[in-house]
């Protein structure tokens, strides 16, 4: 299994790549979909705050538990909804989709693919078969 | 130290030449600062929202940064939380590297006073570290 890490402070926020792509990641920098720009800015900006605080404490308030026995969470903005569950070790969350939604209640099916995800990436982790995949730093590469 | 993805690196750095980033940004950290406030009154959202005379929800919403409220709302917000709200202008990069660069051209002028230069070149760098210039924290910390 392999994910994509979107950002990375004290603890890694991450998304599933499929086929090389990685759906989370293009949907929230999407440049022609200008009608969401602003609740895909403000996605962004709890994920980087979360990666920085952790789930626990101040940063509870953008995360919404949809579902503790699974471990499903959301973060919302309009009709941005972006479903997440919890990591191991240093992985803290995993963007699992990212859906467009007016509806007020979150997507049972969304909830059930979201604990889906997670029980193969136990698996995974369990049998040592993740691979996260970063993005050099930009320090790095300009001392290269 | 801090890795950013790419793709997402570069929509933050195109979204910050434009007001809606700032906007957010703003919304969160009000928004944090509430909830932080909130928490050491020890009171609940409820308790916030019977205070305000509005709706848990409404307090959710405003948490989740998707309220565009008016400086009399927050006004009234930050009171609640047995707060005040109190607003900052920084400078932004460009306006601060200007003014540093003319404070590093003082330091090498016989006639200015050693004192000045030092506290006028600490009060920049104040001002730069607001911005996370790394400039700025070599003339702070040395």
């Amino acid at each position: 299994m392999e994910l994509k890490v979107l950002h990375k402070d004290k603890y890694i926020i991450a998304a599933p790549m499929n086929r090389g792509k990685c759906n989370v990641e293009q949907e929230l920098t999407d440049d022609v979909d200008l009608s969401t720009f602003s609740q895909r800015l403000n996605v962004l900006e709890k994920l980087i705050r979360i990666s920085s605080l952790g789930i626990d404490g101040d940063s509870n308030i953008w995360l919404k538990c949809l579902d503790s026995k699974k471990g499903v969470y959301e973060i919302k903005s309009g009709k941005i909804r972006v479903f997440c569950v919890r990591g191991n070790d240093g992985v803290l969350l995993i963007c699992t989709a990212l859906l467009r939604k007016t509806t007020k209640k979150a997507d049972t099916q969304e909830i059930a693919k979201a604990a889906e995800f997670k029980k193969k990436y136990d698996e995974a982790y369990k049998s040592n078969t993740l691979k996260l995949i970063e993005d050099k730093d930009e320090n790095d590469q300009q001392k290269n | 130290m801090k890795m950013i993805n790419k793709k997402i690196n570069e929509f933050i750095e195109k979204a910050k030449l434009t007001d809606t980033f700032w906007v957010e940004k703003a919304k969160l950290d009000f928004a944090t600062q509430l909830n932080k406030f909130r928490k050491l009154s020890e009171y609940s959202n409820k308790d916030l929202a019977d205070k305000l005379g509005t709706s848990p929800a409404y307090i959710s919403k405003v948490f989740r940064g998707e309220s565009n409220l008016t400086i009399e709302s927050m006004v009234k917000a930050a009171r609640a939380a047995n707060a005040e709200l109190q607003i900052n202008f920084i400078p932004n990069e460009a306006l601060a590297s200007k003014w540093l660069g003319r404070v590093i051209e003082l330091q090498n002028h016989p006639y200015k006073p050693s004192a000045f230069i030092a506290h006028s070149t600490r009060t920049a760098a104040v001002v730069m570290a607001a911005n996370d210039d790394e400039t700025s924290q070599e003339l702070m910390y040395g």
